[in-house]
């Protein structure tokens, strides 16, 4: 029955000039992306990509360029050095939760298989404390920033390597998913992720150039001079949902892991450059 | 700057195309009640607008549940009952149709999405 049904499909897809849903891999989908951008913007260098806006935007880089060389985001660093190193109630160590650390940001976002979900850094984080009976930090503001901010500093150089095994087809899933919610219209405005990040990356919209979708997963968390401080990739999902006047969802919730999941695929290949600093 | 004016309009356009249009028909049975309550004597009566915050209310899940919920409808329908408990009907009525419709254009909006929302559309 199913294999008779697949054919149909097919030819109904084809007759009707409808793209096949799922038709291109994941491998597939990196590759058009990257060339999209790098064709969009044939001057920029690959690694650029990293730096956001910045690598499209000359005046902006300027003022950035300032910023960086006395980056508001080094306290927070310090601060969770404190953190990393300070021992829970019960003796133990966020080490002993990640013996590799503290470098192990581009570990994640990763799809955990005993788990069935996609696991990116901030939870894992959370996981560590809960198992080690601490409470666990807020996904948007404060304290979790300042952890990630000093694990992201300590992985700078890394490249994003995401991967999506094979072995278990709702890794894809989670993929697709992502990738589903980041082509959708949302809002009032009625605008995907992509007519901003990817149709109009180079251009300005209000006093804002749009940066492109490319290199937007490389350096989290982030120190905005809009927020006066760091926040993590989730807030900022958040604040691009809520601007086109749609319902944000859960920081940490499905949604925006399987987001993160497929953004940060896209980039892969990109050398971390955490944590940030933008407007 | 022009580039995002001419989006927004753009969004706005393609908003009353695809949404507007049908959005409502799924209550007019429910509008219609409302209008009859507003015609009687020029004014809405209390229980018509706690049926019209119900309406708002069972809207916004259904939107929510195919994550297609628009930002404003909580804040609308929170100002919605506020104003019913002061007694101003009229701003009540109008709050909660508004984040109905709203709901249903969200929903409508999401549903469609799904059909049609696809990478090669944006990276051909
Ligand atoms: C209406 C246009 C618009 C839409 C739609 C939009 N964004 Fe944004 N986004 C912006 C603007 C403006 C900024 C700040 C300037 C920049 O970096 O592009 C931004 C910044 C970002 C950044 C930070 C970039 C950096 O270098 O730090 C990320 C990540 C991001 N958006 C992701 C998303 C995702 C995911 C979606 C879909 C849920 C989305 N955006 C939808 C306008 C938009």
């Amino acid at each position: 029955m199913r294999q008779k049904l697949l054919p149909i499909i097919t030819a109904l897809a084809i007759l009707s000039g409808l793209p096949m849903a799922s038709a291109a891999s994941p491998e597939q989908d990196l590759k058009k992306f990257q060339n999209y951008f790098k064709k969009k913007f044939p001057k920029v260098k690959w690694e650029e990509f990293a730096n956001g806006v910045y690598a499209v935007d000359p005046i902006g880089r300027e003022n950035w360029e300032a910023i960086e060389e006395f980056p508001p985001y080094e306290p927070f660093i310090d601060e969770g050095e404190e953190m990393w190193n300070k021992a829970f109630a019960n003796g133990k160590h966020y080490k002993d939760c990640f013996p590799d650390g503290p470098a192990i940001a581009a570990k994640y976002p990763r799809w955990d298989k005993a788990k069935g979900m996609v696991v990116t850094l901030p939870l894992a984080i959370n996981n560590c404390r809960k198992a080690n009976g601490e409470k666990p930090l807020k996904y948007k503001k404060g304290k979790i920033n300042s952890l990630l901010a000093y694990i992201a500093f300590q992985s700078r150089g890394q490249k994003t390597h995401v991967v999506i095994p094979k072995d278990d087809p709702r890794a894809l899933e989670a993929y697709e998913k992502g990738k589903k919610f980041y082509f959708t219209k949302r809002g009032q405005l009625n605008f995907s992720c992509a007519n901003c990040h990817v149709q109009n990356a180079g251009n300005k919209i209000r006093s804002d150039i749009l940066s492109p979708a490319l290199g937007h997963t490389t350096h989290w968390p982030t120190y905005r001079s809009k927020w006066g401080t760091v926040g993590t990739l989730h807030r900022r999902f958040t604040g691009c949902n809520k601007q086109v006047r749609a319902k944000p969802f859960k920081a940490q919730g499905e949604q925006y892991r399987d987001l993160e999941y497929f953004l940060t695929y896209m980039s892969n290949g990109l050398p971390l450059n955490g944590p940030g600093a933008r407007k | 700057m022009l580039k995002g004016k001419k989006m927004l309009a753009l969004a706005f356009v393609s908003l009353i195309i695809t949404g507007c249009a049908t959005a409502t028909t799924s209550t007019e049975s429910k509008q219609m009640a409302a209008k009859s309550a507003l015609s009687k004597g020029g004014s809405i009566d209390a229980a018509a607008v706690k049926q019209a915050i119900a309406d708002a209310k069972a809207a916004q899940k259904k939107a929510a549940s195919v994550e297609g919920e628009w930002r404003d409808v909580g804040k609308f329908i929170k100002k919605a009952e506020k104003a019913l408990k002061k007694g101003d009907l009229d701003t009540a009525m109008k709050l909660a149709k508004k984040a109905r419709v709203q709901s249903e254009l969200g929903y409508k909006q999401a549903m469609e999405q799904r059909k049609s929302a696809s990478m090669s559309l944006y990276i051909p």
